[in-house]
């Protein structure tokens, strides 16, 4: 029944079935019934993990070292029970910042950094290589066992299949078009590709129900249960050994691979695809991070089982590769539709990997080495208006050189290798990905040089003590590197570096990459001070999980009605209401205008004004009103953190730059346009034309005063170009538009010569000016307003600044409600290490500030910009 | 709030991985480790499965109430 025909009909007809699967998922995506949306389906996806290796390299190493395989499968399962506190800010960090592979994280992460992101592409390709090279392994065996049968081919025979013979050959080109259409067909903003995940979703329950076939078929068809096998095993002296884990070698490479898997099941670029990129709630996490782990527990029951059956089926000395059991073991009893199952689950497991690796090394590989080189040499192919077709067009071509990349590594070093040392190389290369990743996620200081240094050097020791021997033994080196080291040097044998033995040789890699690696990393970055802008990237990653669900808390004070004047003036009187009364209702707080408002409270507000203004603004606009609170200055420090204060000037900057260019130019263009229909209203002759004159003057006005209104918004959004101009002349300018708008007179008296002054303390000392000239138009009613800034003569150093009106007074000892005026002045000054005065009697009032020290000989440089407090 | 009970998640999130470390690894591990049979199976590869089938489940008790409380 099995003839060559016959399996080649099967393995279309299996894998049509999938372009099916996925043509389905694709179709209720675009309707918007996604399949994928559950976390059932995003479990089973993420069991991509169990490849090939799994399927048929597991019971291999079962069979030479017993339980030694359990540690990969144990990893993720500690890994994924951190889901909600790793994952899930992995997962956000993406969603929010359109991250779609770990190319992109780690660049990201380090100042959008395109050499990091290239760096980290090559090393996961090269990398990545034996691991794909594992799966045509797989393929290519399994297509030549059913060619072969009835006759069970050994272990020589296998790895000398001529090279036209080889299906797997055939097989590689037919992946690769299959992973074009699957990943590369066309291209999608997030990098989300519904039909495959649900493909992939499909195999693991195929590949998993297979798996269970055979375990059952072998340990009761061919045996007499359990029992039956595993007394059977115990009383053979070969099979015995593989009942125990410590084979007496202790346990270190158990738990090596335990951490190497706990890493690697995140870091290999199909699980950040299928983990990260394909994630559409991050609450399907929280059933994946049981799910999962049962799936890879499920799977590996009747791995020991298989590999003990196949040892005493065909004898230990057998010629038979136990990498190959599965498949040999019902093939050998005839059972042929076992085998025909087995063979299908293998070439699932085999093309879910390769479909998903491909794709995203080929995301990474356009994003990070061909697209910027193309851009950079002004290519002609990247002169077209739409580079889509050329964006694709290099994804498409870089599946195919990798797959052929893989198929020659495979020829050339896969000969007689197990598909675990293939898979645990691999393993190994995307584990120096780990200091960067998390250190990058829970480390403030990380840097990007740490992290090319850290990078570097690991990748340079996995070359060294893994890849360069493999080499060896395909005799590709002169020399025997292996067995005498480097240049002769014993020291230097890269299995055992500077004389360490005693560690197998994953156990040893690992822990001199680590060693490097991770040295590496801390040792740059902390050699070197970081500016605000790289706090501000690493606030993005360390702090993801802080501004989502569970903001800062604030310990501002402010009434209940104070902040609903906020909010009304951002959403209106009626939406304030809804949204008081609905916040109020709900938690059963008391409602007195009067009464000071909780921090939770506070924080609602913040998440309305979010949706308003975005997230920066909101917490600049939160920070500003609660300030008069007497926080310890290490809150407020936090609270206003360089990352939030770059990200609030940017924002600041984004607004002002709109608001000129729209709203501005439009009462520009309005004003013109009432003043030139004034015009043409007054040459005509009308008998009532009065009325509309008059009105059309009083549009004119209002448009007029609009527009100053609005340069003076910008103008003060704008914070740094009052560094560029100068605290007097800013000063002046924004008092002038006041004068003309409120219709009184403001002087301003100042040295010629600009005041050397640092940018905070210029930025405090306008916003005084500013709020001291607003109180006074508002609750004193003046003709005039005088500001005055000068050096005290008695003290050198010490600047005043003055400003006084002739209006009536008021009262500075009663706090003015839904006014924070007085107390943010003062605030600022103290913060400059002065004081404020405020007189102020019926004929008039005088706000003073001094500050003593402000004013330095100008050839002093400032180099703390931040602080402007004397010793 | 949510962020107080997501906290406390988180920890004992964490609680049960540091158990998973310890349960699964040496130097508990090495006191099942000595290749006899029990009831005809052997005593390490029955430990292992048990130990891992008791944190997956820890873990889904500890998911599944979560994610019965949306917040």
């Amino acid at each position: 029944m099995l003839g060559d025909t016959f399996v080649t009909v099967v393995a279309g007809v299996y894998l049509v079935l999938l372009f099916v699967v996925a043509y389905y998922g694709d179709r209720r995506a675009r309707a918007g019934r996604s399949v994928i949306a559950n976390g059932t389906v995003y479990s089973l996806s993420l069991a991509v993990y169990a490849t090939s290796w799994t399927y048929y390299g597991g019971v291999g190493q079962a069979a030479t070292s017993g339980l030694g395989f359990l540690p990969v499968y144990l990893g993720p399962t500690l890994m994924f029970a951190l889901g909600w506190v790793v994952l899930r800010k992995i997962v956000r960090i993406s969603r929010k910042h359109r991250i779609t592979s770990l190319a992109d994280f780690i660049s990201a992460r380090y100042g959008s950094s395109t050499r990091l992101g290239g760096l980290v592409t090559v090393l996961t390709v090269v990398g990545l290589l034996p691991f794909i090279a594992l799966q045509l392994k797989t393929v290519s065996n399994s297509c030549e066992i059913i060619r072969l049968h009835p006759r069970v081919p050994t272990k020589w025979e296998l790895a000398h299949v001529p090279f036209v013979q080889d299906t797997g050959l055939y097989l590689t080109f037919m992946l690769a078009a299959f992973a074009i259409w699957f990943g590369a067909r066309h291209l999608d903003a997030s990098e989300r590709h519904e039909g495959m995940v649900v493909t992939i979703a499909f195999e693991s329950v195929v590949k998993l129900v297979i798996f269970l076939i055979a375990g059952f078929y072998v340990v009761y068809g061919m045996f007499g249960g359990f029992g039956d096998l595993f007394e059977l095993a115990a009383a053979t002296p070969r099979t015995a050994t593989t009942l125990a884990i410590d084979t007496g070698q202790g346990y270190g490479t158990w738990v090596w691979l335990t951490v190497l898997s706990m890493l690697a099941v995140i870091l290999l670029p199909r699980q950040w695809q299928m983990t990260f990129v394909e994630n559409t709630d991050e609450r399907h996490l929280l059933r994946a991070m049981w799910m999962f782990p049962l799936y890879l527990l499920v799977i590996n029951l009747f791995v020991l089982p298989i590999a003990l059956g196949g040892l005493l089926r065909f004898g230990s000395g057998s010629a038979v590769d136990p990498d190959t059991f599965l498949l040999a073991l019902p093939l050998a009893q005839g059972q042929e539709l076992v085998t025909l199952l087995v063979f299908v689950g293998g070439l699932s497991t085999a093309t879910g990997m390769i479909i998903v690796e491909t794709v995203a090394l080929s995301t990474m590989i356009s994003n990070y080495l061909v697209m910027p080189l193309l851009l950079r040499s002004r290519s002609r192919l990247v002169e077209k208006d739409d580079l889509t077709g050329v964006i694709l067009g290099v994804r498409r071509a870089s599946i195919i050189v990798i797959m052929a990349a893989g198929y020659a590594y495979f020829r050339v070093f896969g000969g007689g290798v197990a598909l675990v040392s293939f898979g645990l190389l691999s393993f190994v290369a995307v584990a120096q990905f780990a200091p960067s990743v998390f250190g990058g996620l829970f480390w403030r200081n990380g840097t990007r040089r740490g992290a090319l240094a850290g990078l570097s050097a690991g990748f340079t020791a996995w070359i060294y003590t893994l890849l360069l021997p493999t080499f060896d033994k395909a005799g590709w080196l002169p020399g025997s590197l292996t067995e005498d080291g480097l240049f002769g040097q014993e020291w230097l044998r890269p299995q055992a570096l500077f004389g360490m033995t005693g560690m197998d040789e994953i156990s040893h890699a690992m822990f001199w990459s680590m060693l490097v690696n991770i040295g590496g990393y801390v040792a740059f970055s902390l050699a070197e001070r970081l500016p605000p802008a790289a706090l501000a990237d690493a606030a993005v990653f360390v702090d993801a999980l802080d501004d989502g669900g569970g903001a800062r808390r604030w310990y501002g004070r402010i009434t209940v009605a104070d902040l609903r004047s906020l909010v009304e003036r951002f959403l209106g009187s009626a939406g304030a209401a809804r949204a008081f009364r609905d916040h109020l209702a709900e938690d059963h707080l008391g409602s007195s205008p009067e009464a000071e408002a909780d921090p939770e409270l506070i924080q609602y507000v913040e998440s309305l004004l979010v949706g308003a203004v975005g997230p920066a603004c909101a917490r600049f606009v939160i920070a500003s009103v609660t300030r008069e609170d007497p926080m310890p200055a290490e809150t407020i420090r936090e609270i206003l953190d360089e990352a939030s204060q770059v990200a609030a000037l940017e924002e600041r900057h984004r607004l002002a730059r709109e608001l000129h260019d729209s709203v501005s130019q439009a009462l520009f263009s309005m004003n013109l346009h009432t003043r030139a229909l004034e015009l043409a209203v007054q040459r005509e002759d009308w008998e009532r034309k009065e009325p509309v004159v008059l009105t059309l003057a009083e549009l004119r006005e209002l448009t007029q005063s609009a527009l100053s209104e609005m340069r003076a918004l910008i103008f003060q959004l704008r914070p740094g170009t009052l560094h560029e101009e100068g605290l007097v002349n800013a000063a002046r300018r924004h008092l002038a538009t006041v004068a003309a708008r409120e219709g009184i007179t403001i002087s301003v008296e100042a040295p010629e010569e600009r005041l050397t002054l640092t940018e905070r303390a210029e930025q405090d000392l306008f916003r005084v000016i500013q709020e001291a000239a607003h109180n006074s138009i508002k609750h004193a009613g003046p003709a005039q307003i005088s500001v005055r800034l000068h050096e005290d003569v008695l003290k050198p150093g010490t600047l005043v600044v003055e400003v006084s009106d002739n209006g009536i007074g008021f009262d500075p000892g009663i706090p003015h409600p839904g006014h924070l005026g007085l107390d943010g002045m003062r605030e600022r000054t103290e913060r400059l290490g002065g004081r404020l005065d405020i007189e102020s009697s019926p004929s008039g009032s005088t706000v003073r500030a001094v500050i003593p020290g402000l004013l330095r000989p100008a050839d002093v440089r400032h180099e703390d910009v931040g602080t402007a407090v004397p010793e | 709030m949510g962020k107080r009970r997501d906290d406390r998640l988180s920890s004992r999130l964490v609680a049960v991985t540091v158990l998973g470390f310890l349960l699964l690894g040496p130097p508990i591990l090495s006191l099942f480790d000595h290749g006899g049979l029990v009831l005809g199976v052997p005593l390490v590869w029955v430990y292992v499965f048990l130990a891992w089938a008791a944190v997956i489940g820890v873990v889904a008790a500890l998911t599944s109430r979560a994610g019965r409380r949306p917040g």
